[in-house]
């Protein structure tokens, strides 16, 4: 078996980069894929509040390299799902605990035993993201409708296209707020994938439902009525190869919303 | 025991003169395994609560899979929130006979998981019980199921056999506990048999859904090079911090570790003696970390993510999502150590006068 290494990476923090390698990983792993999810935020750990396994870590990544432990004992079990797996970053080290050849050579063991191994970047160019980028073959590029966030996944792109070892990569564009770009508040998803001229993975709109989830531990995916959850399933569904069309994220207008806007209408006037 | 139907669950908070006491009185109650899927009725007395904040306090409730049947309030404004998140208003929920019939459905599901040959040790207790609650009649109403039990496991104390099958009740062992000396100096077993007897056996047999602590079901995490050793931790040398520990600092140390001030989740703290936090204790803590199984963890309110005792590693169950600890003045220091082979939190019991 061989797997495939897929790097979640964005440049600028903040992005939802975690949250989307959470998501996604469990999204996968329910569809019945064996999955490891690599946190190389390392110093800065999330990825393992976001699936609720912070209490379960003894070993991490840097013990792995360190030789403390094998990779085996450090991948933490997914408390519902099975099939995934979390290899976490140590809290207490810093970036360069890890360097990208021993990063790569995780990877290369894993891809033995799992069908997906999705790689968390941390944010910025540095250390962490060469070490990151160093084992996978595909990338995600997570960026937000804002003209920061799309400068900074304009650049990470560069550096992706300059690799040799990076065969494809796709854009996903988070914390999309339809009715924002209706009223012409924000860039279209059609702006954002003129703009960096990649192709497109998903489409993820924002979501409160993100940060009670993020709160409990629980990936937004787990929960099958939320838009935000079924849109990470679809971005599942497409890396292993689905053909699903996007959804349509404009919610319908109600009276309530007609009378919201006419409100704001008229805040603005005096 | 089909006679006490009384499903509310009630919640008296009528003592807290603050909102920081309340969400701490709040805390310890929804830690205990009681207040698990019941229909709750809040007493609030005369604090005044925003909407924002009663809507904060549903939302804990309901993390427990509970939820708010009534309130009880002689505040306005509490009234006012109540009625704008369509929370019921009862007036004088609170009355003895209500928690007298809560504090005997809970007995009664402890009889359930009983043996039949304890069955005349338990018919004593139900009736102590009863009378003690009697005698609570006339005095401050207590807030806490577990403190009122605790209440009557002092005055059961001194019918041996009552304590045998109360202590069967509570899942204590018995002939450890009859001989140890903790009983008589007012501190008190909680929770033991959420943690298994060994990592052998929790492996295969975890109960994961009870109790604040369990170990780790990962396989093979402990160190080999781990001795077992019982040192006495009083002979080792201490390190003294003045210091708040925050996520991803570390102090390891080769002796005690004496803390002054919070240790926050995310760091680790790792002592081959004991380790002693004079604060809330929220990381990672590793007392007799080379095997001393003497070692101790103690801290003014134990809320670590991992608890690990020389060889024995446990970790906070899943069902406790109380990452961070409101500060108040209030509270019981706890400690842990290894009884039996298994790791055991005792608190010190609080006083009522």
């Amino acid at each position: 078996m061989t797997g495939r290494v897929i790097v979640i990476t964005s440049g600028k923090g903040g992005v939802g980069k975690t949250t989307t390698s959470a998501n996604i990983g469990t999204a996968l792993a329910k569809a019945g894929n064996k999955v490891v999810l690599i946190d190389t935020d390392i110093g800065l750990r999330n990825l393992d509040l976001l699936l609720g396994l912070e209490n379960r870590i003894v070993y991490t990544i840097v013990d792995v390299v360190e030789e403390r432990c094998k990779l085996r004992q450090a991948l933490v079990k997914d408390k519902k799902n099975p099939n995934l797996s979390l290899l976490a970053a140590a809290q207490t080290r810093d970036k360069t605990s890890v360097n990208a050849d021993q990063l790569k050579d995780i990877c290369e063991q894993l891809k033995k035993k799992y069908d997906f191994i999705l790689v968390d970047c941390p944010a910025g160019i540095e250390q962490g993201f060469q070490n990151a980028v160093a084992g996978a073959s595909e990338a995600i590029v997570v960026t937000t409708p804002e003209m920061s966030a799309v400068r900074d996944a304009d650049r990470i792109i560069g550096l992706l296209e300059a690799r040799e070892e990076i065969e494809s990569y796709k854009l996903l564009l988070n914390r999309v707020r339809p009715n924002l770009i209706e009223s012409n508040d924000m860039m279209s998803v059609e702006d954002v994938v003129e703009i960096l001229s990649a192709e497109l993975i998903g489409v993820i709109p924002e979501d409160t439902g993100i940060i009670t989830s993020t709160n409990k531990g629980e990936p937004i995916v787990n929960d099958d009525n939320a838009l935000a959850g079924q849109a990470y399933r679809n971005v599942a569904k497409r890396i292993m190869g689905e053909d699903v069309p996007f959804l349509d994220l404009r919610q319908p207008k109600g009276i309530v919303d007609k009378i919201k806007n006419l409100f704001t209408k008229l805040k603005g006037k005096v | 025991m089909e006679n006490y139907t009384e499903k509310d669950f009630v919640i008296d908070l009528s003592e807290t003169k603050n909102t920081a006491q309340l969400a701490n009185e709040l805390n310890s109650i929804l830690e205990s395994n009681e207040a698990k899927r019941k229909n709750v009725s809040l007493n609030l007395g005369t604090l005044d609560l925003k909407q924002s904040q009663l809507l904060s306090i549903k939302a804990l409730i309901e993390s427990i899979e509970s939820n708010i049947s009534s309130i009880s309030t002689k505040s306005a404004m509490t009234e006012a929130s109540a009625v704008s998140l369509g929370i019921e208003i009862k007036t004088n929920i609170v009355n003895s006979t209500s928690q007298e019939n809560q504090f005997k459905d809970s007995i009664s599901e402890h009889i359930e998981d009983l043996n039949n040959t304890f069955s005349t040790e338990l018919e004593n207790k139900v009736d102590l019980s009863n009378d003690s609650a009697n005698l609570n009649e006339n005095s401050t109403i207590i807030s806490n199921i577990e403190e009122k039990q605790e209440l009557n496991e002092n005055e059961i104390l001194s019918n041996p056999e009552v304590q045998k099958a109360l202590d069967k009740v509570l899942g204590f062992e018995t002939e450890q506990n009859n001989e140890d000396n903790f009983v008589k100096t007012n501190i008190e077993l909680i929770e033991p048999k959420s943690i298994g007897k060994d990592f052998e056996e929790s492996v295969t047999n975890e109960r994961s859904s009870e109790g604040k602590y369990v170990l780790l079901d990962t396989e093979g995490i402990t160190p080999d090079d781990l001795e077992e050793n019982s040192e006495n931790t009083a002979d080792l040398p201490t390190l003294y911090l003045t210091q708040t520990l925050r996520s991803g600092q570390t102090v390891t140390y080769e002796g005690n570790i004496f803390i002054v001030g919070d240790a926050h989740p995310g760091s680790e703290v790792i002592a081959t003696g004991d380790i002693s936090v004079w604060g809330i204790l929220g990381g990672i803590a590793h007392a007799g970390s080379a095997g001393n199984v003497n070692a101790k963890v103690r801290a003014l309110k134990l809320n670590p993510i991992q608890l690990r005792i020389a060889g024995l590693y446990s970790r906070r169950n899943d069902t406790i999502n109380v990452p961070y600890v409101q500060k108040t003045n209030e509270f019981t220091p706890e400690e842990a150590r290894i009884n039996n082979k298994q790791i055991v939190v005792y608190k010190t019991l609080r006083r009522e006068d």
